[in-house]
């Protein structure tokens, strides 16, 4: 990380110059998040495939189950950073002053939004079932 | 507009003499269009909507987690047709933002920057795109159906 912040030269790094003030590792986490997603996101089309025209109990089993429910919140997890990431690309790239900040606000209120109702909802499923109970 | 910086650039005259707002550098409008440029705004689009669609699909892990009737509301919502298109939407979105994805890893590595490659994997992410979600729509409502009986 510190040798492509190295990229820049001191005086633009502290005047935060560019659309994102750390765009080198900015770009960094975005395809390093994406190349997490990648399988992940295949992983989640076959579940969403596995769970087609299920009911809610088969879901709910499903979901409680840790072999499903930690790539699921990975994926959640990822899912909110890349979005973040590639959102605040283009608010620096449509938006200036302080609409840009005000963009950028938003992007992490919704992303912290995304998180929240996911880890929320992941930790209820798990929660209130007892696989063993309910298997 | 008036803090933007770049705007003392654009002072400048007509023949007449007049001052008047000179014009930007022109780009968009001057291109010849070419199915990459499509392709690369709606990679952005699509990973816009992947995002909005993300965010509804934990809205429906959390009706899930709520409980049945949170649950019922949340399934009659996404399967009215409205829903469905929607539904839909994210999917076909988040399939091209994938491909498209795909496509920039493989360019961050050096590789397939030629005009011609780079013309012919664009159609080729277009085909994919559309087989995949024919495919996995297909998949989704057959499953969906013989379950449901």
């Amino acid at each position: 990380m510190t040798r492509l912040s190295d990229m820049r030269t001191p005086l633009a790094r502290a005047k935060g110059l560019g659309g994102l003030p750390d765009g080198a590792e900015h770009w960094t986490a975005e395809r390093v998040s994406a190349l997490l997603l990648a399988p992940l996101s295949l992983w989640g089309v076959t579940q969403i495939l596995r769970l087609a025209g299920r009911d809610r109990e088969t879901i709910l089993a499903w979901a409680g189950r840790v072999q499903n429910a930690a790539p699921l919140g990975l994926l959640i997890a990822l899912t909110a950073r890349h979005a973040q990431l590639g959102l605040e690309v283009i608010a620096s790239d449509y938006a200036r002053g302080w609409r840009r900040v005000g963009l950028r606000l938003l992007i992490r209120l919704a992303t912290l939004v995304f998180v929240a109702i996911g880890a929320a909802s992941l930790a209820r499923i798990i929660m209130t079932r007892t696989p063993e109970a309910k298997q | 507009m008036a803090s933007d910086g770049r705007e003392a650039f654009y002072h400048g005259t007509d023949t007449e003499g007049q001052a008047i707002r000179r014009p930007m550098s022109p780009h968009l409008d001057i291109y010849r269009f070419r199915l990459s440029m499509a392709l690369s705004i709606g990679n952005r689009m699509a990973g816009v909507a992947s995002a909005l669609g993300a965010l509804l699909a934990v809205s429906w892990l959390g009706a899930l987690a709520q409980g049945p009737r949170s649950f019922a509301r949340a399934q009659k919502i996404a399967t009215n047709p409205l829903g469905r298109l929607v539904f839909l939407g994210w999917g076909v979105a988040t399939l091209y933002h994938f491909v498209a994805g795909i496509r920039h890893l493989i360019w961050d590595s050096g590789a397939r920057f030629e005009k011609k490659e780079i013309d012919r994997d664009g159609k080729r992410s277009l085909f994919l795109t559309g087989g995949l979600s024919v495919g996995l729509v297909a998949a989704f409502v057959t499953l969906s159906r013989i379950r449901k009986g």
